[in-house]
């Protein structure tokens, strides 16, 4: 994270003027006023922050928030993300995106990201539904959701579980939180900010449209990680009990994020003479 | 809550943040063409807006402290005039809309009347009653506007999603 601090700037600075196209009642418009919230809290320059999504209803953010944002391609927004960390370290950068694009189109590059361990941070806005083309089940629905015209019988398959996964792929700060609790979510992107290392943060982000049930969500979901812990065996054992609901950070590392070697590149010189016969 | 103070910067937070969803649903239904009810939410921010400026003026020469935005001390879990999560939809009518306008009003009353119940500062007991009059105001407006507001049922969608088909 940038140590730089901005001048106090009031968390409708962070906006831009782009007017959301979500559905209403959309838990995203939580998510990204708890962005801005954690961004004017930190102090942290606009011009020091990148916002990098992918594709999806949740991926429209970075066009929403007046640091610097790059809507990407489907599933690909970590590897532009890691790119923009490793050539410009000192820069604060978030991820963001849905679950399919993070888990089922960029699944693959979830898992390298939690193993590269590069600081930044991931948000997950979790609806469990592809909202954008019209409620298809994603990654996360859960096997029977039968609600979806193209698997009126259900996906038939079990839903990704997004926190093993980036436990067990080595992400350094793991985290479920609640669009419906704000004060929460803006305190953990705040602490994933700072966290120096992947953070991931999956937040359950009811789309009321394709699964209106989802407003019931509220009186389901319970804090249960009230303290992190640093021990990642003792983190999995705390999933074994995990309902799908637990709010707050389930773990956090205290190894060192990857960094990048760095050296003076060489001469042109230097390298022709590599290569010379 | 034990000083004029903190009690100020809750309020600068609550309107702020109040006028600030009000705005975006009135965006969100005006990008699914419900001018009426986009109006309607408008106006609630206006509401609000005139609310934070009277609050900005009473908080001028005041130290107001710079709280966290999780160090707010909220009966819930988010700002107490802001609609409830996921109660929002787009096929609502003009009835819904009000009916969500007036939980977020009823919130913000019983939020400003709950800390004049609680304190033996006169100065903030005064201030808090003052706010809270004003939300009052806002309910009894709500409560009537909603008298005269026909239901017309949900807005027909005619090719809606397949969970509420």
């Amino acid at each position: 994270m940038n140590q730089v601090l901005a001048p106090e700037l009031d968390f409708t600075d962070y906006k831009s003027d782009v007017t959301p196209v979500w559905c209403p009642g959309c838990g995203d418009y939580a998510v990204l006023s708890a962005i801005l919230k954690a961004l004017a809290a930190l102090r942290l320059p606009r011009e020091d922050v990148a916002l990098i999504s992918g594709i999806g209803c949740s991926s429209r953010i970075a066009a929403y928030t007046s640091v610097y944002g790059f809507h990407g391609i489907h599933g690909r927004a970590l590897p532009i993300a890691q790119g923009l960390k490793l050539a410009r370290p000192e820069l604060t950068v978030l991820c963001a995106g849905g679950d399919g694009d993070g888990f089922s189109i960029g699944g693959n590059h979830f898992l390298h990201a939690c193993r590269r361990n590069l600081d930044l941070t991931y948000i997950v806005m979790d609806n469990a539904v592809y909202g954008m083309t019209k409620g298809q089940a994603s990654p996360t629905s859960a096997a029977d959701w039968s609600e979806s015209k193209l698997t009126p019988e259900g996906p038939g398959v079990a839903p990704l579980q997004p926190l093993d996964l980036a436990l067990t792929a080595g992400a350094s700060h793991v985290a479920r939180c609640f669009s419906g609790k704000v004060q929460a979510l803006t305190q953990t992107i705040a602490e994933a900010i700072r966290h120096p290392g992947f953070s991931f943060i999956q937040v359950i982000s009811p789309c009321v449209t394709y699964r209106p049930e989802m407003r019931e969500y509220k009186t389901l979901v319970h804090e249960s990680f009230t303290e992190p812990c640093t021990d990642r065996r003792e983190a999995r054992r705390r999933l074994i009990d995990d309902d799908g609901f637990s709010l707050g950070t389930l773990f956090k590392s205290v190894e060192p994020s990857y960094k990048p070697l760095r050296h003076e590149p060489e001469s042109l010189d230097a390298l022709e003479r590599q290569f010379s016969l | 809550m034990n000083s004029l103070e903190l009690f100020l910067a809750h309020a600068l937070r609550l309107e702020e943040d109040s006028a600030v969803q009000y705005d975006e649903m009135a965006d969100a239904l005006s990008v699914h063409r419900k001018s009426e009810v986009a109006r309607l939410f408008r106006k609630m921010a206006h509401y609000s807006r005139l609310h934070l400026a009277e609050a900005e003026r009473r908080a001028a020469g005041l130290d107001i402290p710079r709280l966290q935005p999780w160090e707010y001390q909220w009966p819930g879990d988010d700002s107490p005039e802001n609609a409830p999560a996921g109660e929002a939809d787009y096929t609502m009518n003009d009835r819904d809309a009000l009916r969500l306008a007036l939980k977020g009003e009823m919130g913000a009353y019983a939020f400003y009347s709950g800390v004049a119940a609680a304190t033996a500062d006169a100065e903030l007991k005064a201030a808090a009653l003052e706010f809270a009059d004003e939300e009052r105001e806002h309910v009894a407006l709500l409560e009537d506007w909603l008298t005269r507001t026909p239901d017309t049922g949900p807005v027909l969608d005619l090719d809606p999603p397949a969970a509420i088909a």
